[in-house]
């Protein structure tokens, strides 16, 4: 027999509330006022005093260039954290607790989802903060800003689904991360993230033009620009709606496993 | 037993404990040799336009350096969770010095430094990294490394014995490396820099550093930039090391 309180949307979303709740408190205890906002900080003045002079030469302004890549760079973080928190739900026997609870299933990852879409808007807003103060502007309007920050968000929730995932599979927290930090690395710096897909090797450059994150890049730039915006974003949406059908299906897998 | 042998015995521990964790052997090799490939690859051509010599020369040597000071984050956590997990207090209960305890985790990871510099220079030399200033200068390179790793070695230490939790020591100490890391010469040319921060960028250890490997690895001024590499060896021991045995006790 199924408990009054498993059924139903209501229970869906309230307990899912509560759960990101706990989530978000886990989260405020264990990385700090540095990893948010300090480190977000520090990249984008960091890498506009680095490569600032250098790309201006090619007749580009970095510092309208860089900050959609800093958003990138800590959407994936957002998703390294949940991989790390969901390996770690699992050793504590946290997830065990979950199942036997006369909850709503779905409450956990509505709760997940939910505590990293927070982090996820609360990175975006000291990033263009911090770029607005560098020079980055929306140049399209206020609502492909919002577009701007919808889709970031959706692109870190599409990652999380995929970290989180790996995280369920595992026990470990510490090699999780680590791991996804390895992934992670190539798949953002080989894309057009830091300099412009012509900068780079020509024979690595079909590579980088043609994959997701350089697609989500374009997609965000073009929203924070103007200029033609459907082509990029329609094609940025596709790949999140691949990738997430293929993460998600393993993050349901993962879940069902894990004890 | 004097103080040179706890702190070899101490230090032989210590790498004992790293070496038999595959999962840390491989971050901490790995993660150079990734850097070094991804920096060479999407910053190559636009940095090698704008300096002379090759990139490589000048990246082999900081990604060397980078990984020495990021390394000593993980020193600063492993020192920690000895700290929190009891051995140092069984370390305490026994007949063996304050010193050799702080003295030992830092031997064995400047050990760690230069392995991992050594085995990152290997890797290098598949994409062009040489040493032609021969076999001294070799030797003086590595310990340019050792004497850049031990400022950020008790740097750590310090950190971790006064940190409250693991994260609050890798935060403390991500920071500043970081920051290092940006304002250095080691990616893009001084002269690249906002003028204002040239300055920075030039008394920066990681660029003093720096300057010094690529003089003792591809050729260029060694003296002046190993003798301010070695005043801030100096003045880091002369603050940290006291502070961190009197933190210590």
């Amino acid at each position: 027999m199924t408990a009054r309180t498993e059924a139903g949307l209501g229970n869906l979303f309230g307990q899912g509330l509560l759960l990101a709740g706990r989530n978000i408190r886990l989260n405020s205890i264990a990385d700090t006022v540095s990893t948010m906002v300090i480190f977000p900080i520090i990249f984008v003045f960091g890498f506009l005093a680095l490569f600032g002079n250098l790309l201006s030469v090619r007749g580009i302004d970095y510092a309208q260039f860089l900050p959609p890549a800093i958003v990138v760079q800590w959407m994936f973080s957002v998703a390294i954290t949940a991989a790390f928190f969901a390996a770690s739900d699992r050793r504590s026997g946290m997830l065990a607790r979950y199942r036997a609870l006369a909850i709503n299933r779905g409450a956990v990852v509505v709760g997940r989802m939910a505590a990293d879409s927070v982090r996820a808007v609360l990175a975006i807003a000291v990033i263009v903060a911090t770029g607005y103060v560098a020079g980055f502007r929306f140049q399209a309007g206020p609502l492909a800003a919002l577009g701007f920050v919808a889709l970031s968000v959706a692109f870190a929730l599409t990652i999380s689904a995929g970290t989180s995932a790996l995280g369920l599979a595992s026990r470990d927290p510490e090699s999780v991360s680590s791991t996804l930090h390895v992934i992670y690395l190539p798949l953002l710096m080989v894309s057009s993230a830091f300099v412009p897909a012509d900068a780079f090797p020509g024979w690595i450059e079909p590579v980088v033009r043609h994959q997701p994150v350089t697609a989500v890049l374009d997609a965000l730039r073009a929203l924070a620009e103007g200029g033609p915006t459907a082509g990029p974003v329609v094609k940025a949406l596709a790949w999140m709606a691949g990738l997430l059908a293929v993460f998600s299906a393993a993050a349901v897998q993962a879940f069902r496993r894990a004890t | 037993m004097s103080t040179l042998a706890e702190t070899g015995l101490l230090a032989g521990r210590n790498l004992r404990r790293f070496v038999k964790s595959p999962q840390l052997v491989a971050d901490s090799v790995m993660f150079p040799v990734i850097l070094l490939f991804l920096m060479l690859l999407v910053f190559g051509e636009l940095v090698g336009q704008a300096s002379r010599g090759a990139y490589i020369d000048r990246l082999a040597p900081v990604i060397v350096l980078f990984s020495a000071a990021y390394g000593a984050v993980g020193t600063g956590v492993g020192f920690f969770a000895d700290l929190r997990g009891g051995i140092a207090d069984r370390f305490r209960a026994m007949d063996i010095g304050r010193l050799p305890v702080l003295a030992g985790r830092i031997a064995a990871d400047l050990a760690r430094a230069v392995l991992v510099g050594a085995f990152t220079t290997a890797v290098a030399y598949a994409v062009g990294f040489r040493f032609s200033q021969g076999p001294l200068a070799v030797l003086a390179f590595f310990a340019v490394v050792a004497m850049f790793a031990w400022i950020f070695l008790w740097l750590a230490v310090v950190v971790a014995l006064s940190a409250s939790s693991e994260q609050a020591v890798s935060g403390a100490l991500n920071t500043p490396v970081t920051l290092l890391l940006f304002l250095s010469s080691g990616f893009v040319p001084v002269e690249q820099f906002p003028g204002w921060l040239q300055p920075v960028v030039r008394a920066n250890p990681l660029s003093l550093a720096g300057d010094a490997l690529v003089g003792l690895s591809s050729g260029g001024a060694v003296l002046v930039p190993v003798l301010f590499t070695a005043a801030w060896a100096v003045a880091a021991t002369a603050i940290l090391a006291p502070l961190a045995v009197r933190l210590y006790r």
